[in-house]
């Protein structure tokens, strides 16, 4: 039996992805701070890895959040996810990984873009809001391609747009906008509350992926694919936060009216992935959640576990950088 | 007096950089692997920077190399770079060092920019022959700019093209083009040979800063340039490899013929600054032409070779 080790495995995707392996039959093990294994740190990971034993090293691992807490937390999130490359990529080739499979986000691409096409990738800088966060999967990248000149090493880097769906990250500051405005929302009709405030213009389009599609995405992906020239994985269509937040009004059932807090930044103004390599490449495969019923997926979800979702209050950042 | 630290000091920038600043009226201190500092390692630069506390920090460290060592080393040269960089960054703000000069080289601009403006430094992927040197410094770039955006930390970031002088490498496979070509026309004509090789087609162009200019001017810009968005540091003027080898065969009197090995790499096709910036930025130029940099070279490398010759 093939044996996967996820990083990250106790996080939002990386939950789903070691459900899809396991439902297809390999042995999988999480790997991350919450099982005791800080991959920031090489050695600890190497160990960790050395008793394992995986063929296949998926990382999702990730120190990262929305716009604002990008904002706030530059050096921690920069530092943090610079040595998690690192050490993800001298620990798999110690100790003998066959395939490692690194998750990538969207912001990789350059900011100025509309249509995210993989041979577009370097061609310009990232969006300042994402650098920090950006340029260290960049870099893990060139890593993965020094090892490969040095020894043969196998990787695959799929990019993914913005995830959402259960058991995302519902606090304000850490949540991606998707996340947040379930909340905003759900917690306002509750309440009564008859505003609710959106941060930036509201016309930023972004494409949204219900976790479990891309899980199933990167399966598939790891099964076929052993290219180490990036893949985009994604639904290929974006929808602004605008049509987002009166889609999830629609649901939620609320009143109320959105008051577009411009003083906010935006992000870049348009990310969609081209998917046409992926289509190519998984055979025809294509995310089946659409945007409505991942939506009523999520909010449900959220209405059931409210209460046990942290409270507003901004957490305090888990960076090695103090 | 302003105290300033250079890190790869011993090195072949380096020890001209630490000229040009004891010169201009710093204190100066260099710091390197001879004196026990490994920077690729947390806490080891940390520890020499608390106790010397430099007002300002010039990074001339980096692992690399010509064409063929960086193809056979493009793991240990990505690492150490990766390493160097982080924790200069970190070492630097931690120490409270008022001013990070960081020296950048040409192979961080896209491998297919034949002008290297700076508005296109991100612009496109680097060459494959130096991607594994050139991409740890973009990186190093981005965590500056997070501590500045964080911290209000000031760095500056000079981009330098190819350069020879005296002090270089000796050891072949780790000297600059330039030299490696003084070096192989020298022992043609002590040898009386008729045929040098050299790698490529020879058409590449690329643009020599004579070491000591590079020095003065990583000096001139630590004085007056306090921006975070890079600056080339250059003479603008490119020269293809083919030429240069006439030039060297000139002024060392050698009358064999060149050999053109095509089946080597080339590396990028050309590649040459646009210096208007630094004209403007620090109203100054390289002063030592091309053909004079040259002769001062050979006259350094013939010294080392007499030397060594002598020691034997």
């Amino acid at each position: 039996m093939m044996k996967v080790v996820v990083l990250g495995g106790s996080g939002f995707l990386g939950a789903n992805v070691m459900e899809v392996f396991r439902r297809r039959g390999y042995h999988v093990d999480a790997c991350s701070r919450r099982t005791g294994v800080d991959a920031r740190q090489e050695q600890p990971l190497l160990a960790y890895l050395r008793r394992t034993n995986p063929d296949i090293l998926v990382h999702c691992a990730a120190h990262v959040g929305g716009i604002a807490y990008n904002a706030k937390c530059p050096v921690a999130i920069f530092e943090d996810n610079l040595l998690l490359g690192y050490s993800i990529l001298r620990a798999a080739r110690r100790a003998g990984i066959k395939k490692l499979v690194n998750i990538m986000p969207n912001c990789t691409y350059p900011g100025e873009m509309d249509l995210y096409t993989e041979s577009g990738w370097w061609d310009g800088p990232m969006h300042p809001t994402v650098l920090t966060y950006g340029m260290p999967r960049k870099a893990l990248w060139v890593h993965a391609w020094a090892c490969r000149q040095e020894s043969g090493f196998e990787s695959i880097h799929l990019v993914l747009p913005n995830l959402y769906g259960p058991k995302d990250h519902f606090d304000v500051v850490r949540s991606h906008a998707l996340g947040a405005l379930i909340r905003k929302i759900v917690d306002a009709k509750q309440a009564g509350i008859e505003e609710v405030e959106i941060w930036g213009t509201g016309r930023a389009i972004r494409e949204w992926m219900y976790v479990e599609d891309a899980a199933e995405g990167i399966v598939l992906a790891t099964e076929r694919c052993n290219d180490m020239e990036i893949m985009n994985l994604g639904c290929g269509k974006g929808c602004s936060i605008e049509e987002l937040a009166e889609m999830i009004r629609e649901r939620a059932d609320w009143r109320g009216r959105f008051i577009f807090n411009t003083t906010k930044p935006d992000g870049a103004p348009v990310k969609i992935l081209d998917v046409k390599k992926m289509n190519a490449a998984l055979g025809g495969w294509w995310p089946q959640t659409g945007l409505r019923e991942g939506i009523a997926k999520t909010m449900e979800w959220y209405l059931r576990h409210r209460e046990a979702v942290p409270s507003l209050e901004s957490p305090v950042p888990v960076g090695m950088a103090r | 007096m302003e105290k300033v630290v250079i890190l790869g000091g011993c090195g072949f920038l380096g020890a001209h950089v630490v000229q040009a600043f004891t010169r201009g009226g710093y204190e100066v201190q260099s710091c390197s692997r001879k004196n026990g500092v490994d920077a690729r390692e947390e806490g080891s630069l940390a520890g020499f920077l608390e106790k010397a506390r430099p007002a300002i920090l010039v990074n001339c460290a980096h692992h690399g190399g010509g064409i063929a060592y960086n193809a056979e080393h493009s793991l240990d040269i990505y690492e150490d770079n990766l390493m160097i960089g982080f924790h200069v960054v970190r070492a630097a703000v931690r120490s409270g060092v008022n001013k990070l000069v960081n020296i950048m080289g040409n192979s961080t601009y896209p491998g297919v920019s034949n002008l290297y403006e700076e508005s296109e430094w991100w612009n496109g992927s680097l060459h494959p022959s130096v991607m594994a040197s050139g991409l740890p410094r973009k990186a190093q770039w981005v965590q500056a700019w997070a501590y500045e955006d964080e911290r209000g930390f000031c760095s500056i970031h000079l981009v330098l093209p190819n350069m020879f002088g005296p002090g270089d490498h000796l050891d072949p496979s780790r000297s600059h083009a330039l030299t490696a070509l003084i070096r192989k026309i020298w022992e043609a004509k002590n040898t009386g040979s008729q045929r040098v090789e050299i790698w490529g087609s020879g058409k590449p162009v690329r643009e020599w800063l004579y070491v000591e200019d590079a020095a003065a001017g990583i000096v001139r810009a630590a004085r007056q340039y306090d921006e975070m968005e890079i600056l080339n540091l250059g003479s603008g003027q490119g020269c293809s490899v083919r030429e240069l080898a006439e030039t060297i065969r000139e002024l060392l009197g050698w009358s064999g013929e060149f050999f053109y090995d095509a089946a080597r790499p080339d590396g990028a096709p050309c590649k040459v600054f646009d210096v208007s910036k630094m004209k403007a930025k620090l109203g100054w130029a390289p002063p030592t032409e091309l053909r004079d940099g040259i002769r001062k070279t050979i006259d350094w490398f013939v010294s080392t070779q007499h030397a060594s010759a002598a020691a034997h």
